[in-house]
């Protein structure tokens, strides 16, 4: 865990991390940390932040406590975000790895396909699948894994085309490696890396997309979302902006800590110069620190 | 020309510096090969001269150039040529405008003039067909040419100073043949004066007239490269000399059961192992 | 008696296409390596060394010509029987710092060759990769470590061993020192000596330089324009060059020039 250390050595990546944490606990903690159904009634509606310390950010219209719904909220939007980003990469990793390796007409194949669904934007593809199949979030995240997955592929088939002609790969077929063998076990490993630069921009899109659709009345409506809490503040922005505000900043909040993140992750993947290690090293003179 | 003193250069975290406290003379018109292996510094040292460290390098000492009258400019006064033939022409540019823009921007040739003694060095290189090759893009020429023109773009705003940097490694032994030759011509007849960094031994002593060996960052001796080579004075320089393969050796299979000097490691000293017969 | 050759290429073929133009990579090439002795392959950058050795272990494929290698024909040979001729017939590369995938400890890279072909059950992997770094002269404790962690010398020795675990009888050695410091030449070459009296494996050596040619190889071919121009004893082609090219790489071979002073 060398790279973790490295990532939390920068500013942004100490700072994206430790929010990221927070918010991963949260969610984790989120039946021990506010008990009972966030969607109950729990105290008088419209109460303000700060005034009771049963509610300490206050209530909704229906007496909701916004709190709750904050801490569960959190647990929907990372689960659809994160599940909706490993679906998009999952999926664009093996097509991209295919392609590049395979090239000759997979490759043609896969990359119309590509193209295909490049016209197509995730949020309105999402739209199109609730439609058929209602609000749900497994419709969420499958809608937002089919319109994001393009991008990783093309990176990774652009990694895995240069590599190829590398001879580590020349070598695993002179020892007689089976060419899917090589692409997935030798190539690939080596091809990820911009491919999970790109993790970061997948979540944060998948977060706010997640939102959006909420906010319209397209979410799941079994679970409370930070989204839906915009939108069930929308009707008294007035009198209780508190409402929308809350729960917009905690959105602020996450997509700048995953992007914060992101960017710590890119910069700590970037190309090291090698390390060149001499032949001979005089005894009188430490060894090299390895690694 | 230039005079380095007590130069030691060092990067960020744990680990030796690439440079300690080296010091070394290079006399203007004279040719100067800092001879070393992998981590002996020599790359770490032309590019100090060069003033193209990376920007977390420590430096501690100086380089200094008494024979120019103002701090010298990376492109006019100095020109660099590099390994990696590849590396550095700009791939989306043509020679022609690489080549040219050189002294362009340091010598303030009007862009016509400065294509026309493109062209000049060009020819002068031995590329073929000059005039076209101008607008032609380096991935359309082979390693050695290509390196033949990094070296007009070097020399195109008439530098006092030719740094290289293993200039030939990259190569294969006729090019580099052809390479040596031009270098040592051109040296010549413009009166520079030349660095250039080298593993190769007899290399150095085919194109220079001082050798500065480094080994581990460190200067382990110098001097004029005739006495260096017949009478060395550091082991590391005698272990280099005694174990270079040249057309005499004859091990193989023409003497069975004979081997190659090798060194020692722990202390420089040459030896002749006797067959051994590895298990597995 | 006459041994039967190891290794008998005729009539080899092959043509690229580069930048829109036919290049002629090989251009009727014939030659015949003996059991457990060694041919080097020499020529300048383009003369076609690298193409025909390639075209030896099958990573390309030529046009024309046949490959026999221990009497089976090598270009015939479907995917699963070329796979199981695979362990007798190896490669190092020219550049050890590419010559690993640079996630892979050694540990891995020398059980690769042993478990694609299963030649030793997983429990025994780690012990007969230590007996291989052990027969190229590493210390067994770098075992678990990657490639960019070890130096040219080091990497290189990996290869050999690599090369060697699956007791190949030809080793294919694309310029096997080139890329390695000059201090550490010799003792690569003195290895590939012993390992080569030890199990009587067969090299197939490319070089450009002739001082290494001179010394590790009993027989050399020359190579110019995808053509052999001139082929025999070491010794008999160095002391008396018969072909322009030939005569070119003799002259281009750096000499120490040791002046007075």
């Amino acid at each position: 865990m060398n790279f973790l250390r490295r990532v939390l050595a920068t500013g942004e990546g100490l700072a994206g991390g430790a929010m990221l944490a927070v918010l991963l606990a949260v969610a984790l903690a989120a039946p021990v940390l506010a008990p009972g159904d966030p969607m109950a009634m729990a105290g008088d509606p419209l109460l303000r932040p700060f005034q009771d310390a049963a509610h300490p950010l206050g209530t909704d219209r229906l007496g909701r406590d916004v709190l709750a719904g904050l801490i569960h909220g959190a647990r929907t939007t990372l689960l659809v975000a994160g599940a909706a980003a490993a679906a998009a990469l999952g999926i664009g990793i093996t097509v991209g790895t295919l392609a590049g390796f395979l090239g000759g007409w997979v490759d043609e194949a896969l990359m119309r396909v590509a193209e295909a669904f490049q016209t197509v934007p995730a949020f309105l593809l999402t739209l199109a699948l609730i439609s058929v199949t209602g609000p749900r979030a497994s419709t969420i995240v499958l809608g937002i894994a089919i319109g994001a997955w393009m991008q990783p592929a093309r990176i990774t088939r652009a990694e895995i085309l240069s590599l190829r002609e590398r001879d580590f790969v020349a070598a695993a077929r002179v020892i007689g490696m089976h060419k899917l063998e090589i692409a997935f076990r030798e190539v690939l490993p080596n091809a990820l890396t911009p491919a999970i630069s790109l993790a970061a921009v997948i979540v944060a899109a998948a977060v706010l997309i997640e939102a959006a659709l909420s906010f319209l009345g397209f979410g799941d409506p079994n679970r409370v979302t930070w989204g839906s809490m915009i939108a069930e503040g929308r009707a008294v922005l007035r009198g209780a902006p508190f409402l929308s505000i809350i729960p917009g900043m905690a959105l602020v909040a996450t997509v700048l800590a995953v992007h914060l993140t992101g960017r710590a992750v890119a910069r700590t993947l970037r190309v090291r110069p090698e390390v060149v290690r001499p032949e001979v090293v005089r005894p009188e003179v430490a060894r090299p620190v390895l690694g | 020309m230039l005079a380095v003193r007590g130069l030691g250069v060092a990067y960020g975290g744990a680990g030796p510096p690439a440079l300690a406290d080296v010091s070394l003379d290079l006399a203007a018109g004279r040719r100067l090969a800092v001879l070393g292996e992998s981590g002996s510094g020599k790359s770490t040292l032309a590019l100090a001269i060069c003033g193209l460290l990376a920007a977390g390098a420590r430096v501690s000492g100086t380089v200094a150039f008494p024979g120019l009258a103002a701090a010298p400019v990376l492109g006019r006064d100095i020109g660099v040529v590099f390994q990696d033939p590849g590396g550095s022409l700009n791939p989306v540019l043509t020679i022609g405008e690489q080549i040219a823009e050189v002294a362009v921007v340091h010598r303030g040739l009007g862009w016509r003039a400065a294509a026309a003694q493109a062209a000049r060095l060009l020819d002068r290189m031995r590329i073929v067909g000059a005039q076209a090759a101008l607008r032609r893009h380096p991935h359309e020429f082979s390693g050695g040419q290509r390196q033949r023109i990094a070296l007009a773009a070097a020399l195109a705003a008439d530098p006092v100073l030719l740094v290289a940097d293993e200039p030939t490694s990259a190569l294969d032994t006729v090019v580099q043949h052809e390479m040596v030759e031009l270098l040592d011509g051109l040296v010549r007849e413009r009166g520079l004066t030349l660095l250039f960094v080298t593993h190769d031994i007899a290399l150095a002593s085919m194109l220079a007239d001082e050798v500065a060996v480094l080994f581990g960052g460190r200067l382990m001796e110098a001097g004029p490269v005739g006495r260096v080579f017949r009478h060395p004075a550091h082991a590391y320089t005698r272990a280099l000399l005694a174990t270079r393969l040249n057309l005499d050796t004859t091990v193989g299979e023409t003497t069975l059961g004979a081997r190659l000097p090798e060194i020692d490691p722990a202390d420089f000293s040459v030896f002749v192992p006797a067959r051994r017969v590895p298990h597995g | 008696m006459v041994e039967p050759a190891l290794l008998e290429v005729a009539g080899l073929h092959k043509r690229f296409r580069r930048a829109g133009q036919d290049v002629t990579a090989l251009d009727g090439v014939d030659l015949r390596i003996a059991p457990g002795t060694t041919l080097a392959l020499a020529g300048a950058s383009g003369s076609g060394k690298s193409t025909l050795a390639r075209c030896v272990v099958r990573l390309v494929a030529p046009n024309a010509g046949t490959i026999r290698f221990a009497g089976v024909d090598l270009l015939g040979l479907g995917e699963a029987a070329l796979r199981a001729m695979r362990p007798q017939l190896q490669m190092v590369f020219q550049d050890p710092s590419t010559a690993f995938n640079p996630r892979a400890t050694v540990a891995r890279i020398l059980a690769d060759p042993l478990r694609v072909h299963g030649l030793a059950p997983r429990a025994q992997w780690r012990a007969r990769a230590l007996a291989l770094l052990d027969m190229v002269r590493l210390p067994g404790m770098l075992i678990d470590r990657q490639p960019h962690e070890l130096s040219g010398g080091q990497r290189q020795r990996v290869a050999i061993a690599r090369a060697l675990a699956t007791r190949p009888r030809l080793v294919v050695l694309d310029e096997p020192v080139s890329a390695l410091d000059v201090s550490v030449r010799a003792a690569v070459l003195n290895l590939l000596l012993d390992l080569q009296e030890q199990t009587g494996v067969a090299y197939l050596l490319i070089a450009h330089d002739l001082a290494v040619v001179r010394a590790v190889a009993g027989t050399v071919a020359v190579m110019e324009a995808g053509r052999i121009v001139e082929h025999g004893a070491v010794d008999e082609v160095f002391a008396r060059p018969q072909a322009t090219a030939t005569r070119g790489l003799l002259a281009a071979v750096p000499r120490l020039v040791l002046r007075e002073g």
